[in-house]
């Protein structure tokens, strides 16, 4: 008896997971942003306890880093005459950039994370309310983050570019070439480019895809592998970590569809 | 009631525990001992209810597929309940194998419900990074978690 109650829920595992990727598949999003609260009091303790400790290991270097910051300081008031004519170079261009790509939507708490090893999402505190609405992207100042796949009223849940179901458009910040890259849990990304993309580890990889969900240039990952490549293979794969540290994000920038 | 506060300390804790470690490990399942601990406490058909509704919870609380972590919980509770007729689940070293084949179980329910959804098994990266150090942790939690559900859910059978 015990085995046909097993084999029943097996079953009925089956059919709610076709149901949800073939009839519902915003359900599980809309219901996980409404629960959010539920799972968000472990997380705000744990990067309240990340932040103490990122802290408090900076503190202990505070006297030689206070006599390197006057050094730097020193150098930094000689720049500074060059910087002000530079500024006024990146404000021209800056005010190019703008007419170019989307605006800042908003900017909001990351308020709950997914707790399991397979997915990465986030829930964010802002949602249709303020609006935000699927699809929008979503980066930080240390580079993309993901897109939003669901917005409820007032929270929003965030695909990382490192869920296993996330596809990023992406080139070599400094050489042409277009690429594909693939999020792999918990923490890493697999890019697939053109073989005559010269790509090296340590180089950065920055959003790149003609017409497609993120605006172009927006740092994403740097590369951390070059994978040996099959002989004929008509594509090379590297391995790449992100540039943004989830499990420390406390604030995320919405940006505008495209 | 007691087995619902549980849950509830179960899911801060997880969490907790997920945002101290660093991104690039992945968390230990916290979810899966808890169905053990309450498990060991049920009738079988009651434990694997329980495990179902645990593993739809945690489906929400993912955005993922509904049924997918479900049925990984539910077949680690049925392996429990096989292994324990022929294994004492209060000697330490069959807890052990227990826990291990009960989590190799969980990972086969995720196998079917993957090569169900997409006729392909999960990738090699997966069982390096996300299989490995979350069986590892798991095990090594172990240890500290089950004596403490112990303690909040009182005497088992």
């Amino acid at each position: 008896m015990l085995r046909l109650a097993f084999i029943g829920y097996v079953i009925l595992a089956l059919a709610l997971s076709s149901l949800t990727s073939r009839v519902a598949p915003r359900l599980p999003a809309e219901v996980s942003a409404r629960i959010a609260p539920l799972f968000a009091i472990g997380k705000r303790a744990a990067v309240n306890v990340r932040a103490a400790l990122h802290t408090f290991s900076d503190r202990r270097d505070l006297r030689r880093e206070n006599q390197m910051l006057n050094e730097e300081l020193a150098w930094l008031k000689e720049k500074n005459l060059a910087q002000k004519v530079e500024l006024e170079r990146l404000r021209r261009a800056l005010a190019v950039r703008e007419t170019q790509a989307p605006g800042v939507v908003a900017i909001a708490p990351v308020i709950s994370e997914d707790a399991s090893g397979l997915y990465r999402r986030l829930v964010i505190g802002l949602g249709k309310n303020d609006g935000l609405s699927a699809g929008m992207p979503v980066t930080s100042p240390d580079g993309l983050v993901g897109v939003i796949i669901e917005a409820g009223a007032h929270r929003s849940v965030v695909r990382t570019v490192v869920d296993p179901q996330s596809r990023v458009g992406v080139h070599p910040a400094n050489s042409p070439g277009r690429g594909i890259a693939y999020g792999e849990p918990p923490a890493a990304l697999r890019v697939e480019l053109p073989v005559e993309v010269d790509v090296a580890v340590g180089d950065i990889l920055v959003t790149g895809s003609l017409q497609g969900v993120f605006p172009e240039g927006i740092p994403l990952a740097r590369v951390s592998k070059i994978l040996p490549r099959p002989a004929g293979a008509l594509r090379k794969e590297v391995r790449a970590v992100p540039l943004v540290k989830f499990g420390l994000l406390e604030e995320v920038v919405v940006l505008s569809k495209l | 009631m007691k087995a619902i506060l549980l849950t509830f300390f179960t899911i801060i804790l997880q969490t907790l525990i997920s945002g101290l470690l660093p991104d690039r490990l992945s968390p230990p399942d916290l979810w899966f001992l808890l169905v053990l601990a309450l498990a060991s406490r049920q009738n079988p058909y009651l434990g694997l209810a329980s495990a179902f509704a645990l593993g739809l919870l945690q489906d929400l609380s993912s955005a993922g597929y509904l049924g997918f972590h479900a049925l990984g919980l539910v077949s680690a509770a049925y392996a429990f309940y096989g292994l324990r007729r022929w294994l004492r689940w209060e000697e330490p070293p069959a807890k052990a194998v227990i826990l291990f084949l009960a989590f190799l179980a969980k990972w086969g329910g995720y196998l079917l419900l993957v090569y169900w959804l997409r006729y392909a098994t999960l990738p090699p990266s997966t069982w390096l990074s996300v299989f490995l150090p979350e069986m590892l942790l798991t095990l090594a939690l172990a240890p500290l978690f089950l004596p403490l559900a112990d303690a909040l859910l009182g005497a088992g059978e």
